[in-house]
């Protein structure tokens, strides 16, 4: 099943262009000629100034694993062939909330669309992975290693992000943050940190001196580590006692999330997963299953766009997904697996709009008569983000981030607000990807890099 | 910390190559620990698991191609929890070590696909547990050609470009299987093969696929409703023809597969991969030529016997020597928890159970990639790992204490379960702690509780 995007350039490959403000929107029909769209235009969206900078950049990629409806999501009114397909699953546009380009969002999403109207928020309607299998399993690994396919033993493009970063800089020497798992996306070469937004009950604090008492005598490695872990626990905000039981745990994750990206010389980068979004099976519309996530997902969002209030500005955050889901509703009043994605990005650092061409959802327009087509590699939407909010190398993102995809995946410009401090650092020698960088760590090659093969 | 104390060496058995000890283990096995470890290799009721609700392979197999998430989830939920239920009253649990040794090195993630789903727990079960101590060779052609495995990494439909349907269909091999078995299988990373080797043992490897939903129920392809899942071989699919891997050549269609594995199992670079890996577990991060050859050399005289290997493991003078520095995997830790308070978790509370494990990142069969789950220190003592080890014990102790009292009060548990490991300080703080749930959480947050 595996299908490799077409050979050919995609339409948008070439980057879209932001001059000013009337250009933000580089929406284009292909396919769609005559029809009534945009019940906004770009002026819809505000223009204030932002102070983002470089320096206080704080980057965090939410993945929403199971393959998130973007259908239902980012609702593209303006095509009739959308209600054709859907039917009944289809979000009625009279609920919908209106931005920009004749696109709908989800009612569900209210703090994302005040963050729309300020915006603060982009989408690109329609990218895809370098992979096409329709496999959780295949795409989100592709997702998270950043390769144009597996490659079992490679790391994760946020862990060789770090590593192309400057020591010195607080992005790299703060380290990656992982919340409540160590997913791919963020193994190899670079240390982690981690902190789980765990609901049990925190270890009894009159069991903790007693505990350290037994450590200092006996194991100061775990007392160091076990000190560590309370102090980073008590940063996320938690205090060694329970989270908030009144917010779901993805929003206690969130939340820990803020609160460690905020601490002076703590991560500037983190990732965070979503579970639960392959809905085959009565996914509903305005109520269920999907809207519960969606509304739980743009919860944490306005929470996060409090929590961050001092950074907000120098903030950019992306929510992805390893797949889309089919055009047609299924026999289950649910949706399968598909192939194109819309990406979500927010933050203050965030030139909102929609980003990238729409490919249509017109039966000729479908892959195989049933998927969203993707008119942007995924990958060149993270290189936008890396580039513009965190100043990395353009050449280092083709080689090392993300090996061998400058032609595939070209950098999407324009997602990014111009940085008011400095400007991206452009090296001139950028180093080459090495396998140290590639691989996550074999003890047994190690082992025979050492002591040699054994002769019997 | 060499010891002559029989106490002491029951404890480092226990603990080392053990699931931790039960209150009156360290007794039970104290007179010989070495001969409780061998004993437990050769004893038949303490090697078998059998339970009332699991189900055979080819059953698991239909329903893994047929059956709905709550079938096949079914099927995995009730192996994890007998597998589970198993160690905790296993005698020592040497054996049950192996166990999921060998299951981890061939390692299954159950969100793979439905088929993996409904089969890991269940060859485990059936196959792992008859094999881990039995000839490597056919460990791994029992584990290679289990249609779970061929659907994990990829093999079911990969086709020979030259047979007779990869011509017509233009369709050609699938590497990922062939490449795993090299890498992690046998030979392991930086043994000397080349591409050419992954790719002449992908030729060997097509064809050999499983009866997919749809042919059973369509009867086409030699699928049936006897068949739904099972291993088959789909001679128009195999690349024919003589194959050269590391160097040897092989002839045959079929049985070329069980030549090359064969050959494969008893190589010395295999050899010395899976005395490294058994020595990374056991004992130390840092294995030495001195540790791995003679285990190396046990199970190549043995022709990859891997009792040889396990007895050569325990006979290693530094598997009673070196210090206990390994840090208990978060499975291990809670089984070693019930094994400790003599219980285990009750029908209503398994999905915390599960959920303690997730949060520690070691639910079994969870782990994505072919790999398995790391086997060194670094990977599980981290600061967040450490944090939720306490809030976790701490509930699980809790709940199991909720369900039936104590028998022992927990500082003569303490001293039962760790016997002359435990050091003054911890016992201090399990004698002075407030109450019981407490007084046993210090236990298990010890480190001569949480290292191994």
């Amino acid at each position: 099943m595996t299908r490799p995007l077409p050979a050919r350039p995609l339409p948008s490959s070439t980057p879209a262009r932001h001059d000013c403000a009337d250009n933000r929107l580089t929406l284009t029909r292909r396919g769609l000629m005559g029809l009534s769209v945009g019940l906004f235009s770009s002026t819809f969206l505000s223009e204030r100034a932002r102070a983002n900078t470089l320096s206080d950049a704080r980057l965090l990629i939410v993945v929403l694993r199971g393959g998130m409806d973007g259908l239902s999501l980012l609702v593209p009114a303006f095509d009739p062939a959308y209600y054709t397909a859907r039917g009944p699953l289809a979000v009625p546009p009279e609920q919908a909330l209106a931005l920009s380009g004749g696109f709908l969002l989800h009612p569900a999403m209210r703090e994302v669309h005040a963050l729309y109207a300020a915006g603060e928020t982009a989408f690109v309607p329609s990218a895809g992975l370098p992979l096409q299998t329709r496999s959780h399993f295949e795409c989100q690994e592709v997702l998270e290693n950043g390769l144009a396919g597996s490659r079992p033993g490679a790391s994760g493009w946020v862990n060789r992000l770090l590593s192309v970063l400057p020591r010195g800089e607080p992005l790299r020497d703060g380290r990656m943050l992982a919340i409540n798992s160590n997913p791919l996306i963020v193994r190899g070469s670079e240390p982690v940190l981690n902190w789980s937004s765990t609901w049990f009950p925190r270890l009894r604090s009159s069991a903790v001196a007693p505990l350290h008492q037994i450590y200092a005598a006996r194991d100061p490695e775990l007392l160091a580590m076990h000190r560590l872990g309370l102090e980073v626990d008590a940063m996320a905000g938690t205090d060694g006692l329970q989270n908030d039981p009144d917010l779901p745990p993805v929003v206690n994750g969130f939340r820990g999330a803020a609160r460690l990206l905020m601490t002076a010389g703590g991560p500037r980068v983190a990732v965070l997963a979503i579970d639960g979004w392959d809905t085959h099976a009565e996914q509903g519309v305005l109520d269920g299953q999907f809207a519960e996530r969606l509304s739980v997902l743009d919860r944490a969002l306005g929470v996060l766009r409090r929590d961050l209030a001092g950074v907000w500005d120098s903030t950019a955050v992306v929510v992805t997904t390893e797949f889309g889901r089919t055009v047609p509703a299924n026999g289950t009043r649910g949706t399968d697996h598909g192939i194109g994605m819309p990406v979500l990005l927010a933050g203050g650092a965030v030139r909102g709009g929609i980003h990238g061409d729409w490919p249509g959802c017109a039966p000729g327009a479908l892959l195989d008569g049933y998927d969203l087509r993707p008119t942007l590699d995924l990958r060149s939407v993270f290189k936008g983000v890396l580039s513009g909010h965190l100043g990395v190398d353009p050449a280092q993102l083709d080689t090392v981030v993300f090996p061998d995809s400058a032609r595939a995946a070209p950098l999407l410009q324009g997602l990014i607000v111009e940085t008011t401090s400095r400007r991206p650092r452009a090296a001139s020698d950028p180093a080459p990807l090495t396998e140290a960088q590639l691989s996550v760590p074999t003890p047994i090659l190690a082992y025979r890099q050492r002591h040699g093969a054994f002769v019997p | 910390m060499t010891s002559t104390d029989p106490l002491a060496r029951a404890a480092l058995a226990a603990s080392r190559f053990g699931l931790g000890a039960r209150p009156t283990t360290l007794q039970d096995i104290a007179s010989d620990p070495r001969g409780a470890l061998v004993e437990e290799l050769t004893t038949g009721w303490i090697r078998r698991l059998r339970g009332a609700d699991l189900v055979d392979p080819a059953q698991a197999a239909a329903t893994g191609v047929s059956g709905s998430f709550t079938d096949y989830e079914g099927i995995n939920r009730a192996e994890t929890v007998a597998a589970f239920n198993k160690r905790v009253y296993a005698p020592v649990g040497f054996f049950e070590r192996l166990v999921m040794f060998w299951s981890n090195h061939f390692n299954l993630s159950v969100e793979k696909a439905s088929l993996v789903r409904a089969m890991r727990g269940v060859i485990e079960r059936c196959v792992i547990r008859g094999l881990a101590t039995g000839r490597f060779d056919r460990l791994l052609i029992a584990l290679l050609t289990q249609p779970a495995m061929l659907c994990y990494l990829d093999n079911q439909e990969s086709i020979g470009p030259n047979s007779l349907i990869g011509l017509r269909r233009g369709a050609g091999v699938n590497v990922n299987l062939a490449r795993e078995i090299l890498e992690l299988h046998t030979l392991g990373y930086g043994a000397g093969y080349s591409e050419g080797d992954i790719l002449q043992m992908a030729y060997v490897l097509s064809g050999h696929s499983y009866v997919r939903g749809w042919e059973a129920d369509r009867n086409l392809n030699g699928g049936s409703d006897a068949t739904r899942g099972q291993y088959i071989f789909r001679s128009d699919w195999h690349e024919a023809g003589p194959r050269r891997v590391l160097g040897r050549r092989y002839t045959g269609r079929e049985g070329q597969l069980t030549a090359v594995l064969t050959d494969l199992a008893r190589h010395p670079a295999t050899a010395q991969h899976l005395a490294f890996k058994l020595v990374q577990h056991f004992l130390t991060d840092a294995p030495t030529p001195a540790m791995v050859d003679p285990i190396a050399r046990a199970y190549l005289d043995s022709e990859g016997d891997l009792m040889q290997a396990a007895l050569a493991l325990i006979d290693l003078p530094q598997a009673w020597t070196l210090p206990q520095t390994k840090l208990r995997t978060p499975y291990e830790l809670l089984v070693a928890q019930a094994r400790a308070l003599n219980r285990t978790w009750h029908d209503d509370d398994l999905w915390l159970l599960l959920q303690i494990l997730d949060a520690l990142g070691h639910r079994p069969g969870y782990w994505e990639t072919p790999d398995g789950y790391p086997d060194d220190t670094a990977h599980w003592l981290s600061p967040n790992g450490l944090r939720v080890r306490g809030d976790g014990l701490q509930k699980a102790t809790q709940i199991l204490l909720a369900r039936a009292p104590l028998t022992l009060p927990p500082r003569r548990l303490a001293a039962r379960v760790l016997g002359p490991a435990q050091s003054a300080e911890t016992a201090a703080a399990v004698r002075s702690a407030a109450d019981p749930v407490q007084a046993l959480t210090l236990l298990f947050m010890a480190p001569e509780f949480q290292r191994r």
